[in-house]
């Protein structure tokens, strides 16, 4: 897809952020139009890189509870093993975040598991999840 | 802006100011970035009494937070006359016949702006001295008495040694009650934090709230004339404000919170103004308290987005940048605390 969708929003939002946004009589018109430019901007970091964030999230999260699974033992054992055999059907982003919703709702459950029992290695390896997968959707902006 | 608006107001300024004579709106225009309140500057000129701006401050029919503008009329009036500029608080209007739906008026600071959060230097060569006022005035935000104060009326006096549990179930509900998806960060953030509570306030103070770059107007001499946006403001740990002020979000010069002072000048500043010590693993609570606070706003900004029930722009830049940005921030925290 040329030009590239990344490429269109950036020219977007330099367009209505530099010299729409400056037209407008200053006040809530020209803030929202400058605000509006700066989404426009986020959303252009997350086109190429949101399917990328959820695959990986997703793949770490199932090794997490393929290794967790049998240590934890019990009905959420079973919970977790299972979870970690499911695949994600595509590489659509709603189908992503839909599976990822679900993994993330079964680390919760396996992070307060951890907490309760003392189990310090899984503990680390979620909280280290947790810090990887945050950091990679952090959005970036320039100083204006 | 529409002439409804400005007849609407005309009609309610007569009736709250009949001893102005006749009103005439000079201007009228929405201000940019209350995503909490819709608010209106407008200029009148009266019969009897000549020209003099004016803030409407009118609850939106949804926002980042749901708060009471009671609460918020009452923090103005807790600090008018004090050593803390709060703008003057004029009329509280709850019936819905003015413009359909409540709000307050207030004087205009004019001649002064805000600084951004997305700006790399929002003072200029003024930072220092804003920052020495603004942890000052932190300070005395903290000193007031609660006893003789308006908020005492309509926020509840929680005891000291469970202000903190006041505070992180309130946010928690909101989590509960707005996330769109699960939230791991924020759920290891809260079990965290009640298992390691902070020590007792040292005394019970009035909490703005939303005290930061953004919420305060200066002078292009660089004096802080008035602190704005008190609706989240409640009784509390006066470390609360203290650490929400320091966050790392409100400014991209992260060395220097707030684009102002040092994280450790501005806690020095305020402990001399406010006589109290910042205990560092207090305040270590209460800044991850400050992130959790501000990933459940952003969590509910998001919602509204989503559901399409506010639109504004600020909405969705909270739940795309500043969701992002407070998650990560506590979840760095939980690996410092784990290691």
């Amino acid at each position: 897809m040329k030009p590239s969708p990344d490429l269109v929003l950036n020219h977007t939002f330099a367009k209505i952020a530099m010299e729409m946004g400056p037209a407008l009589p200053a006040g809530y018109g020209q803030g929202s139009a400058t605000t509006t430019g700066v989404l426009l901007l986020m959303v252009a970091q997350e086109f190429n890189r949101a399917a990328d964030i959820r695959v990986k999230e997703n793949a770490a999260m199932r090794a997490l509870f393929a290794d967790a699974g049998v240590a934890v033992g019990g009905e959420l054992g079973q919970r977790l093993l299972a979870a970690a055999g499911t695949q994600d059907a595509d590489v659509n982003v709603a189908t992503l975040d839909h599976a990822n919703a679900e993994l993330k709702a079964l680390l919760i459950a396996l992070h307060i598991e951890a907490e309760k029992n003392d189990a310090r290695d899984i503990e680390a390896r979620i909280v280290a999840f947790l810090r990887d997968a945050a950091a990679a959707r952090q959005v970036f902006l320039p100083a204006m | 802006m529409s002439d409804n608006l400005e007849q609407r107001i005309v009609r309610y300024l007569s009736h709250r100011m009949p001893e102005a004579g006749k009103i005439l709106v000079l201007a009228l225009s929405r201000i940019h970035g209350g995503a909490s309140r819709e608010t209106f500057r407008v200029r009148i000129d009266c019969e009897r009494g000549g020209e003099r701006g004016l803030i409407f401050r009118r609850d939106p029919v949804s926002s980042l937070i749901e708060t009471e503008r009671e609460t918020e009329f009452a923090a103005f009036r807790s600090f008018q006359d004090t050593n803390v500029p709060v703008p003057g608080a004029l009329y509280l209007e709850r019936e819905l016949e003015w413009l359909e739906r409540p709000f307050f008026v207030m004087e205009e600071i004019e001649g002064c702006t805000a600084g951004s959060i997305l700006a790399a230097d929002p003072y200029g060569p003024h930072r220092r001295s804003i920052g020495e006022q603004f942890f000052t005035i932190l300070g005395h935000i903290a000193k007031r008495d609660v006893g003789t104060s308006e908020l005492a009326r309509v926020s509840a006096l929680p005891a000291g040694d469970v202000a903190w549990a006041r505070e992180l179930e309130k946010w928690e509900k909101v989590i509960d009650e707005d996330e769109l998806e699960p939230q791991p960060v924020a759920r290891a953030a809260i079990r965290r934090m009640k298992r390691q509570p902070p020590s007792p306030a040292q005394r019970l103070s009035i909490v703005h709230g939303d005290y930061r770059t953004g919420n305060f107007l200066f002078n292009p001499q660089g004096k802080i004339r008035a602190v704005l946006d008190w609706e989240m403001a409640h009784l509390g740990d006066p470390l609360e404000d203290l650490a929400w002020a320091l966050d790392p979000l409100w400014s991209g010069d992260r060395d220097h919170p707030g684009g102002m002072l040092t994280r450790d000048e501005g806690v020095g500043v305020w402990e001399r103004a406010s006589g109290l010590r910042a205990d560092p693993a207090a305040l270590a609570w209460w800044s991850m308290f400050a992130s959790l606070k501000g990933l459940a706003i952003w969590i509910s900004s998001a919602k509204e987005y989503q559901a399409g029930t506010n639109t504004d722009p600020v909405m969705a830049f909270s739940g795309l940048y500043c969701l992002p940005f407070h998650n990560k921030r506590l979840a760095d925290m939980l690996v410092e605390r784990a290691s």
